[in-house]
């Protein structure tokens, strides 16, 4: 009796070729988006590269011009420097030529810029140390048997500080894309769940009356369809999974199988919460399918599938929520592996994924355990 | 004597305020075909829930088999076929596998499952559209499929809710004949609908219900004994006196007497030998006539003089 | 008007499922405008955020702690390996410090180095400036007591002498007069178009399909009303409906930041306005294939997540490749992200009326194809249908 409604409950969610669809062509489809999208937005982001700026001499200032010099002359220059006149410069900036205007004025120096962003803050900082050492000569000027000194002291480099790297391989960060990218596929299987739900129900769907006069005790087909969802979802993760590492050549570290592990605990997860769902009062399908996209998706949100410092901002603003939220949970075990050599944190993500599934299929089972209906 | 299948005892069904079933009573014996007859809304489908326990009920007691029906009661659902209303398959299976899966909830030997819904198809006439969805099939045949998922696994006691709602006359004499088959199989059947001549075909018995109660039961005589009417009788008659008509008005039995158009009509409340009265009357008075006939009453006179109604239209 | 009242009675029906978009949508609106400051999602911060441990615990310390704080946000993260991962990891730190036990001494001895460790996950901007910064103010102290002053002066100096501004001047070369601080309305608007396409696709798709339905169609095309009428009550249902969601946005964006637009973001407004023309098209373009209305749900997901991420609305477009910019020039939602970007200025691309009017000609541009694609698809359609 197990083994048949098992079977069949396969067979009827390999048909169902729309969900399938969902499950298993939308992440491929999307994670190529992504992979194509983020695909040189490391080196664009995170690495340095040339700051195009323009310079307006009103005054000379013979020193600053040398050092410029010096700075672009430089294996890695800093700066693109074109000296201009202001209207020329303004045009420039305005046409996004330059980033900056740098005016030296009477020995003032000032910056324009159009916009506030990383590369306007370099230029502000290296004026602010030019000034900084301007001051400190000046200032030094005072005690001039020291002013050598104090410049050599100056120009010798100093390396106050020590990177201590905390991971062993440096991460990506829009790796966190995909994660959340396996997250939402897992969360989709809510769909396969609220079809389980949905179809045992009496009151719901004229299947579920069909079933409900069988001989069949509802906990046996329950469970037997649901283990058949679970079934059918982990395959969608496995090959969502397989997909991302293999194909688009994502790195989820050295435990991949630890990864298809959770991935496929997310997916029980996603059933479980659809199957409660579905057996949340007498909604039409149409509705509770929509309950359940926008759930995920919500969840999906908070953990950064869209906006990737969502997740920071919610673990400043709301750090409970980071605790519970499915998409989360799921996205955290991936990066648990890839970040932490140990196992602390991994395990108990997925304890909690495994409660939280726990609890959805005990309220479906306890929602769905009733056995009579005060109307169809 | 008969065993008794199902007993529904002064079953009480509300919904808010509609009180759907009232006090009602039902008694089936094994081997009828048990006919449940009611416009639309009088209670027929909600009978049948409460019947295989779907629905709660608030007052009352179901046995079949002679044991009390409950939502658990396996050994009971294990000997009941449910053909509901409502085609009740799913899309995305075939025919052999929707009849294979629902058989399957009934019966765990796979060898005796395959010999079952083979037969079952065989029963229903599906040979040719095993491999079909049932998107694929037209309206008779999606019909016969539904039933065919809820006879496989060939149960004792066969429910059919308007299973022939839609169908087109060969469809539905097939799955007329098909009830009548099962039923000489040892089947008993309780078979609801609101289609009298359907009912007056293949019932046994029937029970009349309306406003969720019943307020006729008996075989289909019975009940057309039960009405007044008994026959009408219509005579081509080129000319007839008024004074015959008011003789054959004093004739016993005799109800509305009508002539128009050469057409002499009277129509009687019982009575065994009314033709041969009126004839003999009209000899009598050397009055030739026509051509003679007589309209027994039908299930709808019956029906429509009990309910007193026209038959409903209303969403059950 | 029969057409239309039959549309909008269908529209109730699938309203349920616009509405949970809409609603979603505002309320995340709400979450991340009123709390707009907490992450690198506003770009007009370069303030960085640093954690410093101080190990040292000297008055030295405490005046280089006190002085980080003054250029930049200093952030408290517990101190164990985990939590400063997290930190690091999503973004909330940038810069993760230690300031070393002896650092007061060492730094008095003028020996300068390994005076801090600093933790971080990946090369950036943010912890290079900030390693850069206390370098700078090392060498600066270092500098002063070359020349002979005592440690505390030498402190006192170069705080001083590295805490003066350098001017900076935003040339805004307004044409839309310039004067809004507002530029949350930038991320409202910035995240429409996946929602309007959302919307659109998930609510107005289901309604064309059921009133397009083959039977429905034919049963309409027997009555006496004209196909010309009957397109035209499809086309003002939808017209409706469409500006009915456009102006629950527009209203609600005020309500939300509780301010007038203004200058500016009033081409934002009209911007928004295109884009939702253009996603009612897509969601007509869509219908017109007649999908399984199963599936609509996919394709909304399919084009709302895939355009707006290579479009630029969830990931910055001056942060996304080349090859994916040229490629998304061939998507409406890139001159609708292009033209808001210009207006907040992140993209670091002036804002002028002649080039928001080229951005909004571009995407009066796709509507016209998408409207023009719709009506050879349905003609099609016809022709084979007879």
């Amino acid at each position: 009796m197990f083994l048949h409604n098992f079977k069949y409950e396969i067979l009827h969610s390999l048909r169902v070729k729309d969900l399938l669809f969902w499950l298993i062509l939308f992440p491929i489809v999307l994670g190529t988006f992504f992979k194509i999208a983020f695909n040189d937005i490391y080196e664009k982001s995170e690495q340095f590269s040339t700051v195009p700026i323009a310079v307006v001499e009103t005054s000379e200032d013979k020193i600053f011009h040398s050092v410029m010099d010096g700075i672009e002359q430089s294996d890695d220059p800093l700066f693109k420097v074109t000296y201009t006149d202001g209207d020329k410069a303004l045009d420039m900036l305005k046409n996004g030529k330059v980033m900056g205007i740098i005016r030296i004025d009477e020995g003032e120096k000032s910056l324009s810029v159009s916009g506030e962003g990383i590369e306007q803050t370099i230029i502000k900082s290296f004026l602010e140390q030019y000034a900084v050492q301007e001051q400190i000569i000046t200032d030094a000027a005072a005690n001039p048997q020291n002013l050598e000194s104090v410049i050599a002291a100056l120009n010798s480099e100093v390396k106050a500080n020590e990177t201590v790297p905390l991971t062993e391989d440096d991460p990506d960060p829009y790796v966190s894309y995909f994660y959340n990218l396996i997250a939402m596929v897992a969360l989709f299987g809510s769909l396969t769940g609220l079809h389980i739900a949905m179809e045992n129900q009496a009151n719901l769907h004229p299947l579920g009356a069909r079933k409900n006069c069988s001989p069949t005790p509802k906990l046996v087909s329950l469970t037997a369809s649901l283990l058949g969802s679970y079934v059918v979802q982990a395959v969608c993760v496995i090959i969502t999974v397989s997909y991302v590492a293999f194909v688009l050549k994502i790195d989820f570290g050295s435990r991949l199988p630890l990864v298809y592990i959770s991935g496929i605990l997310g997916g029980i997860l996603g059933v479980s919460m659809g199957f409660m769902v579905g057996s949340f009062g007498s909604m039409s399908e149409g509705a509770k399918t929509g309950i359940c996209m926008t759930v995920s998706m919500l969840c999906c949100f908070f953990s950064g599938l869209m906006v990737a410092n969502m997740k920071a901002l919610i673990a400043d603003k709301a750090p409970w929520f980071n605790k519970i939220n499915p998409a989360a949970l799921i996205s955290d075990t991936f990066y648990c592996l890839e970040i932490y050599s140990d196992y602390d944190r991994y395990i108990e993500k997925n304890i909690t994924m495994a409660i939280i599934s726990v609890i959805f299929i005990v309220i479906g089972f306890l929602l769905t355990r009733r056995k009579k209906y005060a109307s169809l | 004597m008969e065993k008794t299948v199902v007993k529904i005892d002064n079953l009480v069904k509300r919904y808010k305020d509609l009180v759907a079933l009232d006090h009602f009573s039902l008694e089936i014996k094994e081997g009828e075909v048990f006919g449940l007859l009611g416009p639309n809304g009088s209670g027929k489908t909600t009978t049948i829930n409460c019947l295989l326990s779907l629905l709660s009920f608030d007052k009352g007691s179901v046995e079949i088999f002679g044991k009390q029906m409950t939502p658990v009661s396996y050994d009971i659902k294990r000997e009941i076929g449910v053909i509901m209303q409502n085609v009740a398959v799913f899309d995305e299976m075939t025919v052999y596998e929707n009849i294979d899966y629902f058989c399957g909830l009934y019966i765990k030997d796979k060898a005796e499952r395959k010999k079952c819904v083979e037969e079952a198809v065989k029963f229903v006439g599906l040979e040719d559209f095993l491999k079909f969805y049932p998107k694929k099939l037209s309206g008779g045949l999606l019909r016969r499929l539904n039933i065919a998922c809820g006879i496989a696994h060939k149960p004792k006691l066969i429910i059919l809710d308007e299973p022939t709602v839609a169908v087109d006359p060969q469809s539905r004499n097939k799955i007329l004949e098909g009830i009548l088959d099962l039923n000489k199989h040892g089947a008993t059947i309780i078979y609801t609908s609101h289609y009298m001549e359907e009912v007056e075909q293949i019932c046994t018995r029937i029970a009349i219900m309306d406003k969720g109660k019943k307020i006729a039961e008996g075989t289909t005589d019975e009940l057309k004994r039960m009405i007044k009417k008994s026959e009408t009788v219509t005579i081509d008659i080129l000319h007839i006196p008024q004074e015959v008509l008011d003789e054959i008005g004093r004739l016993p039995h005799a109800g509305e007497v009508e002539y128009a158009e050469s057409k002499l009509t009277v129509s009687f409340l019982g009575g065994k030998h009314n033709l041969i009265r009126i004839l003999d009357l009209l000899q009598k008075n050397n009055l030739s006539f026509g051509r003679v006939y007589t309209t027994l009453p039908t299930l709808n006179d019956v029906f429509l003089e009990i309910t007193g109604t026209e038959l409903r239209d209303k969403e059950d | 008007m029969q057409v239309f009242n039959a549309f909008m009675k269908v529209l109730k029906k699938r309203i349920g499922a616009a509405m949970m978009w809409i609603v979603a949508f505002l309320v995340i609106s709400f979450i991340v405008t009123t709390n707009a400051d907490a992450g690198a999602m506003k770009f007009e911060s370069t303030k960085i955020d640093i954690c410093v441990f101080d190990e040292d615990n000297t008055e030295e310390s405490k005046a280089l702690t006190e002085f980080l704080g003054k250029k930049h946000n200093i952030i408290s993260v517990e101190n164990n390996k985990d939590d400063i991962l997290d930190a690091l990891y999503y973004g909330r730190a940038d810069c993760v410090m230690t300031i070393k036990e002896g650092y007061g001494q060492k730094l008095a001895a003028g020996d300068t180095e390994a005076l801090f460790t600093s933790y971080h996950v990946h090369d950036s901007y943010e912890a290079t400036l900030a390693e850069n910064l206390v370098d700078e103010y090392v060498g600066a102290v270092n500098a002063y007591l070359v020349s002979g002053e005592e440690i505390s002066s030498a402190i006192a100096k170069a705080d001083k002498a590295m805490s003066k501004e350098v001017k900076v001047t935003a040339e805004t070369f307004d044409e839309g007069k310039e004067n809004s601080s507002a530029n949350d309305f930038y991320f409202y608007f910035q995240y429409l178009p996946y929602v309007f396409i959302s919307v659109m696709i998930a609510a107005l798709c289901p309604v064309l399909l059921k009133l397009n339905k083959k039977e429905i169609r034919h049963r309409t095309n027997c009555s006496c009303i004209t196909a010309r009428s009957q397109s035209a009550q499809i086309i003002l249902g939808s017209c409706v409906f469409v500006l009915a969601v456009w102006l629950i946005f527009i209203i609600a964006g005020m309500a939300l930041l509780g301010e007038m637009y203004s200058g500016r973001w009033w081409y934002a407004v009209l911007n928004s306005f295109m884009f939702v023309i253009i996603s009612a098209g897509i969601a007509i373009l869509i219908s017109a294939f007649s999908p399984e209305e199963r599936v609509v749900n996919v394709i909304a997901n399919i084009i709302g997540l895939g355009m707006s991420f290579l479009c630029g609305v969830f990931v910055p477009q001056h942060l996304l490749g080349d090859g994916v910019l040229n490629a998304a020039r061939f998507l409406p939602a890139f001159w609708y992200i292009k033209a808001n970007d210009m207006m907040s200025g992140s993209s670091g691309e002036v804002f002028t009326k002649s080039r928001f009017f080229e951005y909004f000609g571009i995407q009066a541009l796709f509507a016209a194809v998408i409207f023009a694609v719709v009506l050879v698809v349905m003609k099609v359609k016809h022709d084979k249908a007879d």
